[in-house]
């Protein structure tokens, strides 16, 4: 399976806002599409999914167009919502059908996932079974010792537990290709760790992974290629290793005993900040980087911490898209 | 026709509709366990029950309830001679019954009306002050009502009048002239002129009256459907679940399956109303002094008999329903995907409400008028025929031919709008921000138009 998006475009009447898009996915893994708010990418994302027309353009899956019958699509929507005054479980079971789950089925993996995500006590609420003359103690032999609620509803649960909720939905029926708009926004730092484990296990199944975020780190750890959009055009694509390499190793993270702040100007490289003589450094290569080194230790100043890396995602992005954002 | 359809096939794909089922399912279920819904289903079986009841009691009261006894007996104390042909001649209920007129011996009658509940006793006997009493007796486990002594009562009094005019010579000749029936109307001038014109429908005032009772039902039941769809369209929409479901059925099937699931939640509330009468009616007969009857509805305007309102036109209703049910549903749709929150609910349901009401009223005015062409016009236009169609049709003004051009027409625009709301519901939905005008929706059907629909 590949999934191939080609000059996809839409307009809203004269304003464009997704400009002659592609991108291919040729093997199993996480594409991510950045781009700053408002650069297209959830319009992008809707018009691959057929909720929006488009003006031009073609997205395949398998070489046929993507469609929910020629593909099982999972998706996370940046606007998420649940039926506010329904159970959980009759809109789970309600979506799972909708993807073509028989209602057995749809029970047997609403069971697994609230377990996976954590969220059994909203689903599948139970109380304390009561003592009475006829069951005896609590917990005796043939007594139930938990009795079953109805499931609760959607508008009791926190913003935290309603996002588990979506992405179970998203992961209801086993998709092929997942679709996540923006999935760590909002979550505390447990339940992120709870969703990464969960993208990874989909990562090691084979899954296709289309990815949405602003947080950089996230998309870092996860995304072999990626495309950065800005105001409806493609800015910046490719695999995200090799672009790196495009930029070179140029931040450098010193730490030292003592004020080194003299030999780093002397140097030629830029300090973006420093704290208890922990350096920032910009420098413009390895060889920049190596001279101040050799300087530091010719002076007989010891060195704690070298670390020679490439620019983070975040840093790419910001150089790419707030770039043009400056020549305004 | 080939063209047309075409066209709509070009719009519409087999694949808009599916997951409609599930949908379907899904919002009737929901309706059912809802609530609220189920208190206003059993208040409105309660108001059915209480409704039946009070209509019963008072028209038991104006319209009394049939005669039911089996056997009379008369006792006659007045000294003058009680012919049987006079009290079997007052109506023809007494004409079957078996009348037995005695003289004294009224403690031997009264004895056997407790082995006889189907029977009555009539004592007349003269009063102090000259005059007569006559009094109806029944037994202890008597089935005979309140209305039939009554009416026995009037019978015995009524052979005793003649009585007393035969014992003052009278002949019988002359009591036939003297008492000839007759009756009386008034009618003013005009209404005179009306009806010795050839276009003027029969009874005028009744044609009137069965708009009046066909358009109203008509118009309660689109403004409750439409005023539940756009609000089931709109809670999806603003709880931002729209996209989600999109993923797995089209924009199309989302509206057709609430539609139709609306449509079966009126059906059954109905169905409810139906029940709450029926139990009503089976409750009174067994178990109380006012018994139902199809007669005594009847009196009062209530048909039960299925025959007197025919097979083919109880099938031309359901469809003239169903098209005008149709017609405004999909509008609610479309007007609901318009807004983005709750607070514009209001907005969107009064634009089909007024909708209904315009046509409900045109409806109205053209029964009022009574012209047959402009009843035919009326009956052809759509949102209007919804509400007159049907009665043309049972009154004769426009023949079957022109009733299947009004609902073709009706189906026309019912596709129109299907087709319409197939390009821009799926935009509407995911459209966030101020609710959208009727111009923006078709700038929003030219881009969409313009666009690849996937």
């Amino acid at each position: 399976m590949s999934l191939v998006v080609s000059s996809l475009s839409k307009k809203f009447g004269t304003k464009t806002v997704v400009d002659n898009l592609s991108f291919e996915m040729k093997e199993p893994g996480v594409y991510a599409l950045l781009g700053t708010n408002g650069a297209g990418k959830t319009t992008a994302i809707r018009m691959m999914l057929g909720m929006l027309s488009r003006n031009s353009g073609e997205v395949l899956w398998g070489g046929l167009p993507l469609s929910t019958s020629t593909c099982n699509i999972g998706y996370l929507a940046e606007e998420r919502g649940l039926y506010p005054k329904y159970t959980l479980l009759d809109q789970l079971v309600y979506f799972a059908q909708l993807r073509g789950a028989d209602k057995a089925e749809a029970k047997r993996r609403i069971r697994y996932w609230s377990s996976r995500l954590d969220v059994d006590e909203y689903i599948y609420p139970t109380k304390p079974a009561r003592r009475t003359a006829f069951s005896g103690m609590r917990g005796a032999p043939g007594a139930p010792a938990e009795i079953p609620l109805p499931s609760r509803k959607a508008d009791q649960l926190s913003k935290g537990n309603q996002q588990k909720i979506q992405l179970m939905t998203a992961l209801l029926s086993d998709p092929e290709l997942i679709v996540l708009d923006e999935p760590m926004s909002g979550l505390d730092p447990v339940n992120t760790d709870l969703f990464k484990g969960i993208i990874r296990d989909e990562i090691a199944k084979g899954k296709y992974l289309i990815m949405s975020s602003h947080q950089m780190a996230t998309i870092e750890e996860f995304c072999t290629d990626i495309t950065i959009l800005d105001r409806s055009k493609t800015v910046l694509q490719g695999n995200l290793n090799a672009i790196k390499k495009q930029y070179g190793r140029v931040n450098l993270l010193l730490k030292t005993e003592c004020d080194i702040s003299g030999h780093i100007r002397e140097s030629g490289a830029t300090i973006v900040s420093e704290k208890e003589f922990e350096y920032y450094i910009k420098v413009t290569g390895e060889g920049q980087a190596n001279l101040l080194l050799g300087r530091l230790i010719g002076n007989g100043i010891t060195v704690i911490r070298f670390d020679l890396r490439e620019p983070s995602l975040h840093e790419i992005f910001v150089e790419v898209v707030g770039g043009n954002h400056e020549a305004e | 026709m080939k063209y047309s359809l075409r066209w709509w096939g070009a719009i519409m794909k087999r694949s808009d509709f599916t997951g409609t089922g599930k949908v379907f399912a899904f919002t009737l279920s929901q309706y059912l366990k809802s609530k609220s819904t189920i208190a206003m289903m059993v208040l409105m079986l309660v108001l059915a029950s209480v409704a039946t009841f009070a209509l019963a009691s008072s028209s038991a009261r104006t319209h009394p309830v049939s005669f039911n006894a089996d056997r009379v007996t008369i006792i006659n104390e007045s000294g003058y001679e009680l012919e049987t042909e006079d009290v079997a001649g007052f109506s023809a209920e007494l004409a079957e019954i078996e009348i037995t007129i005695t003289e004294g011996n009224f403690a031997a009658a009264l004895s056997q009306l407790n082995s006889e509940p189907g029977s009555v006793a009539v004592l007349i006997k003269e009063a102090e002050d000259g005059g007569f009493t006559v009094t109806a007796y029944t037994g202890a486990d008597s089935t005979v009502n309140s209305y039939t002594t009554s009416y026995l009562t009037s019978a015995a009094s009524e052979a005793l009048s003649l009585a007393l005019w035969r014992g003052s010579g009278v002949s019988d000749e002359q009591l036939k002239s003297a008492f000839a029936p007759f009756s009386v109307e008034s009618m003013p001038y005009n209404q005179y002129v009306r009806s010795q014109e050839e276009n003027e429908l029969p009874g005028s005032d009744a044609y009137f009256l069965v708009t009046y009772a066909y358009s109203i039902i008509v118009m309660i039941l689109i403004i409750f459907s439409t005023s539940y769809i756009v609000r089931s369209v709109v809670e999806e929409k603003a709880s931002k679940l729209v996209e989600l479901l999109m993923v797995s059925v089209r924009p199309l099937a989302l509206l057709l399956g609430k539609i139709l699931a609306t449509m079966c939640f009126m059906v059954l509330t109905l169905l409810l109303l139906f029940l709450g009468v029926a139990i009503t009616v089976v409750a009174i007969n067994n178990y109380m002094d006012i018994p139902i009857s199809a007669d005594m509805l009847s009196a009062v305007g209530i048909n039960l008999s299925f025959d007197s309102v025919g097979i083919l036109l109880f099938f031309i209703v359901v469809v003239s329903i169903l098209l005008g049910y149709l017609t405004f549903s999909i509008l609610g749709g479309i007007a609901g995907a318009c807004c983005s929150n709750m607070e514009e609910i209001g907005a969107a349901v009064n634009i089909v409400s007024f909708l209904a009401l315009f046509g409900y009223m045109t409806a109205l005015l053209s029964s009022i008028l009574g012209s047959r062409a402009l009843l035919a016009v009326f009956s052809l236009l759509p949102v209007v025929s919804i509400f007159i169609a049907p009665v043309t049709y049972a009154s004769g003004v426009i023949g079957f031919g022109l009733l299947l051009v009004s609902w073709l027409l009706q189906a026309a625009v019912v596709a129109l709008l299907a087709a319409f709301g197939a390009r821009v519901y799926g935009a509407l939905l995911i459209h966030r921000g101020n609710r959208i005008k009727f111009r923006q929706l078709f700038r929003i059907a030219t881009d969409a138009k313009k666009g690849v629909q996937v």
